[in-house]
């Protein structure tokens, strides 16, 4: 129990501050800012960039409810009131997209943060150093390949004439799977896929938040006599767990977009996978390819952003009813 | 003096973030006008600028960028090099080539003439964005005065009916090829196994079934239609439905071979309009259904072409298809590279019932102008040039002599000595200029008899088409394009290649889909669109 307070020195830090700041003798921001310039202008660039490359293309939200023409540009198009959103809601498919879009990304969320703990804890515990880097190495090299190399190699693999699977089922008399018209092999393929690109990358930021762990606590834990299993259920996974509610806040941010390079390059056209896994991107991406209409792909992403705001905005509010200091905001 | 300096530095950060605020907004409101004004302004200015001197004026030295669609062959650089010598010297211009991918098309495609970027020219196709891009505004509107002023061999060259043909709204936006493409779908097969299936002289798909039944059998290597996402998917089915309607191989709305939408019968002079449950569309596509059907279950077609981008013409040439689909144009390599490697060919056009195939548009190539050109009449100047000029001509298209092709005694093309094929920097037809004038090529030397046969025998194939050169405007029914296009892909492809358990029932479901997308709204619109079409052409 004392070892849990002391080591949240994050959420004990921002307490500090917090009392500091309601106990301090000036108020405002100017006066903040004089006592702090540093820090401020230490923050001034990312606050640049964000204000760059995202406030002020929002303003471009205006052309979802415009017929874009070139000639009057993003501010002097013609006004067509919710037009664009018609086709998307006329399709049919609204729910069915918007419902893949969310449990495919929540399912990628999952097993991204477990798989990605579980390496983090499993590359600490390892003592030999070159095995340590190599695996780490190994792990994280499918965070370079793009979804169309991917697509490739899974395509090599899986195709149901010459693909690698099925030759090895023909040498032991199975009969071939016929992968690419059944459905219920990508509910798991597709998370898989997901883990085992992106499992590197965030094995590396878990690991980072347990080297970052009083190396104290684990020797008083050692001198009291807890096993190794102990340990890590104990220290390292509690300790965890304001860095993977962060992780876990700002993976939901994705959550309405999701990956679209790889259901597009896996999935493609492919009619007889598309009911299992059209996601909201791939259908606004194969309707609007041929008309190319600045208008209605805005409209989409206008959809997407709203529910992504209500999203983020919940699950902030429940976590901050269970724990105010974990939130982000 | 610590706290001024702390409080300046604020201070500039503040002024810092604000002024990049505003310049980012002030750099968007810029663009925009410009666009708004470049049209108008060009449109006036060229006439009178011309009128002035009577000849355009060259004094100003400016360089033209283009855009157009591939990839930049290897010897890119010295071929522009060569073509910059020449049109510093005639209109004191130089040119820069960008590429936009084949896989980025349709993202980069409207974005690069959007963005307000420098571009003068680009490639322009009827199944290129040309009539979205023009009623977006993103093309320079060109009068026959430009034309005529600014394009004189062109103007000489061209038919009065390719300008009404190139007309959105009334306003032509292209300049369209004056050598439409004079080319026929082809089937291509190997002989060797046309001689183990007995099949001798085949006109029609349908008589293929033993052929393919021959490679699945003794060739295990080789899938007998292997075919790829984008070209190959719909396209034996499309020959299949030939054999009964004359079928343009994509519906009107859309222009896609991979969406379904309203059709019409090529050689039907009343050019009425059809839906998939009039006939003969309805019982032509059931027809073909049901024959790719029992060919996917037989195990002819592989299982999954969405994932396939390699096409069946270059699976041919490695010994993994068993019929190459193409054109007789882009299926000349592959010929060439079966001939080196000792594949005999045999090369079957896939016709209409009455033995014809439909001529080509003059929107099938061309070039338009970009709304926010500086310099639209030096543009025009420089593409009469390319797309009339000999030996501009040959250059862009088949590179520099000596180096990437040589002229034989008896006047044709070859490669100089020592560049092979897969050696040859600048391919012939590899560099995107499809626009320029054909009438100029000579034969290759690597072409067989029975593609010359064929290539000569093309005049007579080919019929006029009831609405050459016409080409739908989605503007009123984007939304229900878009959805035909959804329902397309998930309901249509599959039913084009086999991979559906009942026929009937597939296409019941595609109907039903259809009439929730909203095609009786596309019919209305087509009919009111081809119903003004053939007044005008009276």
């Amino acid at each position: 129990m004392n070892v849990n307070m002391n080591a949240q020195p994050r959420a004990g830090a921002r307490r500090g501050s917090a009392g500091r700041r309601r106990s301090g003798i000036k108020t405002g921001w100017l006066p903040d800012l004089r006592a702090h310039w540093v820090l401020y202008l230490m923050f001034a660039p990312i606050a640049i960039y964000f204000v760059i490359f995202a406030y002020i293309p929002m303003a471009g939200i205006v052309m979802a409810f415009q017929s874009y023409t070139v000639k009057g540009g993003i501010f002097g198009s013609e006004w067509v009131g919710f037009d664009n959103f018609s086709y998307f809601f006329q399709s049919g498919k609204a729910w069915l997209v918007t419902r893949n879009t969310i449990i495919y990304n929540a399912a990628f969320l999952t097993c991204y943060t477990l798989f990605s703990i579980l390496a983090a804890v499993v590359i600490s515990e390892i003592r030999l150093k070159w095995f340590k880097k190599l695996s780490q190495t190994l792990m994280f090299l499918p965070y370079f390949i793009s979804w169309v190399t991917v697509s490739a190699f899974v395509y090599n693999f899986l195709n149901y004439e010459y693909g690698i699977v099925n030759r090895l089922l023909a040498f032991f008399n199975v009969e071939a799977l016929d992968i690419y018209s059944t459905t219920w092999y990508w509910y798991l393929l597709l998370p898989f896929l997901y883990v085992w690109k992106w499992v590197g990358y965030g094995s590396v930021l878990y690991l980072a938040a347990i080297v970052g762990i009083d190396q104290e606590i684990y020797e008083a834990a050692t001198i009291d006599g807890a096993s190794k299993f102990q340990k890590i259920t104990k220290i390292t996974l509690p300790l965890l767990k304001p860095t993977m509610i962060i992780l876990l806040l700002l993976g939901l941010g994705r959550i309405m977009r999701g990956e679209f390079d790889m259901f597009y390059q896996l999935i493609g056209n492919n009619g007889l996978l598309m009911d299992a896994t059209d996601i909201i991107d791939t259908l606004a991406f194969r309707s609007l390819m041929g008309t190319a209409d600045f208008g209605m792909a805005s409209s989409v992403g206008f959809y997407q952003s709203v529910l992504t705001l209500i999203i983020i905005l919940g699950a902030n509010w429940l976590v901050r009813r269970y724990d105010k200091d974990q939130a982000l905001f | 003096m610590k706290g001024l300096t702390r409080r300046g530095l604020s201070l500039l950060s503040g002024v810092l973030l604000l002024s990049m605020a505003l310049t980012a907004c002030g750099g968007n409101n810029n663009s925009g006008s410009e666009a708004t004004n470049a049209p108008g302004g060009a449109a006036t200015n060229t006439p009178a600028a011309a009128e002035e001197s009577g000849k355009p004026d060259h004094s100003k030295e400016v360089k033209l960028v283009g855009y157009l669609l591939g990839e930049a062959p290897k010897g890119m650089p010295e071929v522009m090099a060569a073509v910059n010598e020449k049109l510093k010297q005639d209109i004191n211009a130089t040119l820069e080539i960008n590429y936009i991918g084949w896989g980025d098309v349709a993202s980069k495609y409207p974005l690069i003439l959007a963005s307000g970027q420098d571009v003068d020219f680009v490639f322009a196709a009827d199944w290129n964005f040309y009539v979205s891009e023009s009623n977006k505004g993103s093309f320079l509107e060109l009068t026959e005065d430009m034309i005529k002023t600014n394009m004189p061999k062109y103007y000489a060259n061209q038919d009065p009916a390719a300008y009404q043909a190139a007309q959105v709204n009334g306003k032509q936006y292209m300049i369209p090829t004056t050598t439409p493409d004079r080319k026929v779908n082809v089937i291509v097969l190997r002989k060797d196994i046309m001689d183990e299936a007995g099949l001798v002289n085949p006109t029609k798909i349908s008589e293929l079934e033993p052929y393919l039944a021959a490679v699945k059998q003794n060739h295990p290597d080789m899938i007998p239609l292997n075919l790829d996402s984008q070209y190959d998917l719909p396209t034996p089915f499309g020959a299949l439905v030939s054999e009964k309607f004359a079928y343009a191989g994509a519906p009107m709305d859309s222009g896609d071979p991979l969406a379904v939408g309203m059709f019409t019968d090529n050689e039907d002079p009343a050019g009425k309009v059809l839906s998939i449950t009039d006939d003969p569309v309805q019982s032509a596509f059931k027809y073909a259904a049901e024959t790719m059907k029992k060919w996917y279950d037989a195990g002819y077609v592989n299982k999954n072409p969405y994932s396939n981008k390699v096409r069946s013409k270059d699976n041919f040439v490695e010994g993994k298809a068993g019929i190459a689909f193409g054109n007789t144009i882009d299926i000349q390599a592959a010929l060439a590279a079966c001939t080196d490697k000792g594949i005999e060919t045999y090369v079957m056009p896939v016709l209409s019932p009455t033995g014809h195939a439909p001529t080509s548009s003059w929107l099938n190539n061309g070039v338009a102008i970009a709304a926010n050109s500086p310099n639209p009449e030096r543009a025009l100047e420089a593409l009469d040039l390319i797309m009339q000029d000999e030996a501009y001509v040959y250059l862009t298209y088949y590179g520099i002599e000596g180096k990437h092709y040589a002229v034989t005694a008896d006047g044709k093309l070859t490669l100089p000595e020592g560049v092979t094929p897969e050696t040859n920097t600048y391919p012939a037809d590899a560099a995107g200029f499809w626009f320029v004038n054909k009438d100029y090529f000579k034969p290759d030397i690597s072409w067989t008899d029975s593609y010359i046969e064929l290539n000569n025998s093309i005049k007579d194939l080919l019929a006029p088409v009831t609405y050459l050169g016409f080409s739908f405007n989605s503007e009123k029914v984007k939304s229900e394009i878009a959805n035909l296009k959804n329902v397309s892909s998930q309901y249509y492809l599959p039913i084009t290649i086999g991979a559906v358990k009942d026929v009937g029932k597939a296409f019941d479901t595609l109907n039903d889909k259809l009439q929730s997308a909203g095609i009786d709204k596309v019919r209305a619109e087509v009919e009111a669109q081809t119903s003004a079409f053939l007044a005008g052409k009276k």
